[in-house]
């Protein structure tokens, strides 16, 4: 018995570590590349694609090896509720953004963004009218 | 665990205290990971509004964001070599290992406010005006426009604030707890309490991947 729970109090040391070093990797290589601007030659969408998966995939590290949602006995409502509330955040995140972006597009005249609003700052608005003189 | 045990739980259905709260504590963290959905909806839909204020590029340091970021990757760890005092029961481990965490996350919210300071500092966040000048709140005719923050800005600071608020309410929480431990010791109910800090500290370091990524790597893209 004794020996039983001294292998588990290594086992937890181990997946904390294991943890814990794949997390530091996985970091390092979002920020590496971006710091040293070896990504120089990817398109933008390829950029954003490779960031975002390594931060899924460091959440779904640190998600296994540190929260052990699958101990005890809620372990099943656990991982349920946690998969009903990934859904969620997925559609509150990517619905937004669907929606804001289309309403951007279409009522904004399709020019994208506005950065620069001649309608909130008058001063803007001078140069283009000399020009027009 | 003998056969006849596990027998037990599985005909009597009986939670133990400790596991229905941290199913309990866990349900209310997920409904935390919502607003911190709302509030990353909100910086990606206004991820490009500087309108006339600076933008990120040149704020953005990513060294300091990358130490920032280890400091909390190693309070994660700490935490969970704390947890393993609780289950060696092991008061002054426990004690040990949860100092050095608080002290990381300290270290962290420090950082955080100084660059939030630095931000304001170098005037980055404020709207300007075509020469470049900040607006003055109280430019003559006070029009209620200027003195202000840029979409984008207004979303960074609140997503990155509503993080760092989150870091300090767990401090607080670390806090409460050396006064439990050392009031009690680790009884059953103390360590349902440190289960449930763990899944919050553990969870606020999942949120900062999500951080570190869409404002900060994607900011200097």
């Amino acid at each position: 018995m004794v020996e039983q729970t001294h292998t588990a109090h290594g086992s937890a040391i181990a997946k904390y570590v294991i943890g814990f070093v794949l997390s530091v990797l996985l970091t390092l290589a979002a920020f590496l590349p971006v710091m040293n601007n070896w990504l120089a030659d990817w398109s933008v969408s390829a950029k954003v694609l490779y960031l975002l998966g390594l931060a899924l995939v460091q959440m779904m590290v640190q998600i296994t090896f540190f929260l052990h949602l699958t101990d005890g006995p809620d372990a099943r409502y656990n991982i349920i509720t946690m998969w009903a509330a990934i859904v969620c955040v997925f559609i509150i995140i990517a619905g937004t953004w669907w929606v804001m972006w289309h309403l951007n597009y279409q009522v904004m005249g399709g020019a994208g963004r506005i950065e620069q609003s001649d309608v909130i700052y008058p001063a803007n608005a001078a140069p283009a009218a000399t020009q027009a003189q | 665990m003998s056969p006849t045990m596990i027998k037990t739980a599985q005909a009597g259905g009986h939670h133990d205290d400790g596991s229905t709260r941290i199913l309990g504590f866990w349900i209310y963290i997920l409904q935390d990971l919502f607003l911190f959905a709302t509030f990353f909806a909100n910086f990606a839909v206004f991820s490009a509004s500087y309108s006339s204020a600076e933008t990120p590029k040149e704020f953005i340091d990513l060294n300091f964001v990358l130490i920032e970021t280890f400091i909390l990757l190693t309070s994660s760890i700490t935490y969970g070599f704390a947890m393993i005092g609780v289950r060696k029961n092991s008061v002054s481990a426990t004690r040990l290992w949860l100092f050095i965490t608080f002290i990381l996350g300290a270290l962290f919210i420090s950082m955080e406010l100084y660059e939030f300071h630095h931000l304001f500092a170098e005037g980055a966040p404020y709207l300007r005006d075509a020469q470049g000048n900040i607006i003055p709140y109280a430019n003559g005719i006070d029009d209620g426009r200027g003195g202000g923050i840029a979409a984008y800005w207004s979303a960074f600071f609140s997503l990155v604030g509503l993080h760092g608020l989150h870091v300090t309410a767990g401090l607080v929480v670390m806090v409460c707890m050396f006064v439990h431990l050392g009031m009690h010791g680790l009884t059953a109910r103390n360590k349902a309490r440190l289960g449930c800090l763990s899944l919050f500290w553990h969870f606020l370091d999942i949120v900062w991947i999500g951080v570190f990524t869409a404002v900060y790597l994607l900011g200097v893209l």
